[in-house]
């Protein structure tokens, strides 16, 4: 099978995925015994409004009927007007999802820093010192749950020491920069605002270490595991054999090749990541999807859980596919099945 | 490789050149000096548009952006006061006014304010589909088909209003007051509808008031910024320049940031936090009542018991008010046992049932009900006014009606569930708030006292008609002494009603003391055209 009809293949496997997770989205939103349009007119709105708003927003109408619905108006690019802020779900998406994409691609570099550095130094000194610091290490960002890790960095670092800034994505001092991609650290550098940018970056250090810190564990294992297999392999012994210098031998050689299964891993983090970290957006006042997703839950709001479902499945999804694709791309004995 | 490396460096020079220009372009006017940061909870805002807008927080923005026909003076929600109209008059009986506006006020892009700017905003919101805040105008009869036949323009600075139906004339300014009646700059909405909206979509985000600031950036569950209205000419210039409310939804890091001084005032703090400010020299505390209060509701027809008004009595009996407000609430809030809150007409300055175990064991005895009975308590999982949260407070209640026997078994729920089940009549007991909407009594004795309302009475399914028929006929008076009397009746009525008032929150700020002239009441919030820094 070729590269593109495998591609075609995944993307309407994809199509199914999706489906099926609008699906079972709509179906548990509705088990729930709650009106949503109260969480929308609040306790003080008359029985009448309440009624009439229901009616209003098709909420009265069998729900085959109003998942037929939503699914026609998605075919046509439509996620549907959300009941908590009557604005179309495709507008609030676009609110949040800058600020998660944000943090996840800073939280996913992080990591990789982190993990491949730490994994290569496990593998060269293989239960040295360093190999059981580096194990501590990451095993406490896979093991520490993220808001412990956050309240207590947040704690040191900002409340104590007064190094790191608080919560937000800028200090409030600083002006916001013209919204070009919603991303505040990238819009900061197109309009050139020195100021907003390195206040953005300055604030983007610490959730980005948090969440990078906890994928950065399991990074750093398998890029250690993967190390240590390739070294073993004959080429390797080969390489040393001709007289290449160890670094060489490391970087040059077995590094490249032990990367390949630690994509996979890379990929999955940051399709994870994508999908909004609420615990880290809540702590550090990040307007993130996850934040969204949260109120969203919390408020019952059908149209706008089912598009943040939406989003997170194509994301991870899209992920995974080039994730795959890339796999079979770098490594040339593996065929498209 | 030089050639190689010119276009790069071209590129990272120009960007830098962009960088430091940029830097110098947005040089910053607004510094700590006359920068107010606030951190607060704004979760809760769903848009700032001011004929929609009716939670907390949107709320609150609104005050600063938009001015109404009239208004409370800060402190006193008895008597409305001119804002942009000067005077008005009244005739058939709170069913014809007119309004003389005040010339000279102008919006903040510079346009006058005009009679049709009034009128237009209020059409808006009769007229805007699933608006939650409109039936505080609709209440009065108005519809978007007799709109123009109730509310017009007569000449530039004169606005008539003819209500359907009679109306309480102190209730009709009161909600005149509120900002679902802001006075947004026609001209500018019109040019930003789509699709019908009137402009509701634009005004989510944006600001076309008269008030003493401007919206200055709003990114939801982050942040919202105002800037100083430069056009404000209702009253003094607002002396703080910009105004930011950081959104921190955990109240230690709200804390943190005001002990650090990257905050100037923290609201929301618990009542724990609040008294471990309690000497620190550089923070004051602002307590101020709710127009609101706490209570716990009785399904009477869910558990037979309740039926009985002897047991609702009991019930009343069996809780120790005071204990809730010394050792949960740290003292911040009010013992109130009449539906209308102290600070607004209508208020009666009664404590009939002060904690007596023996007389609610006395009276649970006389109902046949001596081993007492189980039921469920609904709680949100929130935290009310006053710092207490819905299931510390449900377990203070439960272990009070314990001792007359009243196994309760305490159920908290995410708020939309718990009225979903009050709506559906399915509360046995239930913890509730109910706040202002509009400073008059009949904002609070219609859904306590009037079944035919369809609100908390009904929802608890006490159809007292006598009641109802009491509140019917205080709806529509002045403010005069046979209007008291008829309030201080209903509350008589209500001794053995569905609703044991637990108490009357206060709001509670911590700020720093560099703020001056901070204030607080329900209807006005923080009057922040009035606070100095220095």
């Amino acid at each position: 099978m070729g590269f593109w009809t495998y591609a075609v293949r995944r993307l309407a496997l994809m199509v199914l995925v999706i489906f099926g997770v609008t699906l079972i989205t709509f179906l548990l939103t509705h088990v729930v015994p709650i009106n949503p349009v109260l969480a929308y007119v609040g306790d003080h709105a008359p029985a009448s409004v309440v009624a009439h708003m229901r009616q209003q927003l098709g909420l009265n109408a069998p729900l085959p009927v109003q998942y037929g619905i939503y699914i026609v108006n998605l075919l046509h690019g439509n996620l549907g007007i959300s009941i908590a802020n009557q604005l179309p779900v495709s507008y609030d998406l676009g609110l949040y999802l800058p600020a998660t994409l944000e943090l996840s691609s800073a939280a996913i570099v992080v990591a990789i820093v982190l993990g491949v550095v730490t994994g290569v130094l496990s593998a060269i000194f293989r239960d040295g010192w360093v190999d059981q610091v580096a194990r501590i290490l990451a095993l406490s960002g896979v093991s520490l749950p993220v808001f412990f890790t956050a309240l207590v960095l947040l704690g040191i670092l900002y409340v104590h020491f007064g190094w790191l800034p608080g919560p937000g994505q800028l200090g409030p001092y600083t002006m916001p920069p013209p919204h070009i991609t919603g991303m505040v650290v990238l819009d900061s550098l197109l309009s050139g605002d020195w100021p907003a940018f390195t206040d953005s970056l300055w604030h983007l250090v610490l959730p980005a270490f948090v969440l990078g810190w906890s994928s950065a564990g399991i990074i750093a294992r398998m890029v250690r595991s993967s190390l240590l297999e390739v070294l073993g392999l004959d080429y390797i012994r080969t390489a040393r054999a001709k007289g290449s210098p160890e670094s060489r031998v490391i970087l040059g050689h077995a590094l490249r090749n032990a990367l390949i299964p630690t994509i996979t891993v890379i990929g999955l983090s940051y399709g994870s990541l994508l999908q909004g970290a609420v615990l880290t957006e809540t702590i550090f006042a990040w307007p993130g999807i996850g934040r969204f997703a949260t109120l969203s839950v919390t408020n019952v709001d059908v149209p706008a859980v089912l598009g943040v479902t939406l989003v997170a499945a194509v994301l991870y999804s899209v992920v995974n596919l080039i994730v795959d694709l890339l796999y079979a791309f770098l490594d040339p004995r593996i065929s498209y099945v | 490789m030089f050639r190689r490396l010119l276009p790069a460096a071209i590129a990272v020079s120009s960007l830098l050149v962009v960088a430091v220009g940029g830097s110098f372009a947005s040089a910053q006017t607004y510094n700590q000096s006359n920068t107010v940061i606030s951190a607060q909870d704004i979760s809760d805002a769903v848009t700032l548009d001011p004929g929609v807008a009716y939670e907390f927080s949107s709320v609150a923005a609104d005050l600063q952006m938009y001015s109404t026909l009239v208004h409370f003076p800060p402190g006193n929600l008895n008597h409305v006061s001119p804002s942009l109209a000067t005077r008005w008059t009244d005739s058939h009986q709170g069913q014809d006014w007119v309004f003389y506006l005040r010339k000279g006020v102008k919006f903040s892009n510079g346009d006058p304010v005009t009679a049709q700017d009034v009128v237009y905003s209020l059409q808006r919101v009769v007229n805007i589909p699933n608006d939650p805040a409109s039936w505080l105008i609709t209440q009065t009869g108005i519809t978007p088909q007799n709109f123009a036949k109730s509310i017009q323009a007569a000449g530039t600075y004169e606005v008539k209003m003819t209500l359907p139906q009679q109306f309480a004339p102190g209730a009709w300014l009161a909600i005149l007051a509120n900002t679902v009646a802001g006075v947004v700059d026609a001209k500018v909405v019109k040019q930003h509808v789509v699709n019908g909206d009137w402009g509701s979509h634009w005004l989510y985000n944006h600001s076309a008031g008269s008030g003493p600031y401007v919206l200055q950036n709003w990114t939801p569950s982050q942040q919202m910024a105002f800037t100083a209205n430069p056009d404000y000419n209702l009253g003094p210039k607002p002396q703080v320049k910009r105004l930011v409310w950081q959104m921190e939804a955990d109240t230690t890091a709200r804390l943190d940031m005001l002990l650090r001084g990257d905050a100037d005032l923290a609201i929301g703090l618990t009542s724990q936090q609040i008294k471990s400010l309690q000497g620190n020299k550089n923070v004051k505390i602002l307590r101020a009542p709710e127009i609101a209060e706490v209570y716990l509701g009785m399904g009477v027809k869910q558990v037979p018991a309740l039926g009985n008004p002897l047991v609702r009595e009991a019930v009343k009996y069996a809780i120790d008010y005071r204990s809730i407000i010394k050792n949960l609430l740290q003292g911040n809030g009010i013992e109130l046992q009449g539906i209308i809150p102290k600070g607004i007409f209508g208020y009666v300055d009664k404590l009939p049932y002060n904690y007596n175990l023996q007389k609610a064991k006395q009276l649970m005895a006389r109902a046949g009900y001596a081993k007492g009975f189980s039921a469920t308590m609904l709680v949100p999982n929130s935290t009310f006014d006053g710092g207490v949260s819905g299931p510390e407070l449900g377990l203070a209640v439960a272990g009070d009606l314990a001792r007359i026997g009243i196994k309760i078994s305490v159920r908290q729920l995410q708020s939309s569930e718990l009225y979903s089940e009050y709506r559906a009549h399915k509360a046995q007991f239930i913890l509730a708030e109910w706040s202002l909407d509009y400073p008059d009594p009949q904002d609070f004795a219609a859904p306590f006292a009037d079944y035919t309302q369809k609100s908390l009475i009904w929802r608890l399914q006490d159809n007292n008609v006598q009641l109802a028929k009491l509140v019917e006929k205080s709806a529509t008076m002045d403010d005069t002494p046979q209007r008291q009397a008829l309030y201080n009746q209903i509350n008589a009525d209500l001794i053995t009603g569905p609703f044991a008032v637990l108490f009357q929150p206060d709001q509670v700020i911590a700020y720093s003391t560099k703020l001056h002239n901070l204030t607080y009441d329900s209807a006005n919030n923080i009057p922040w055209v009035r606070v100095v820094k220095h």
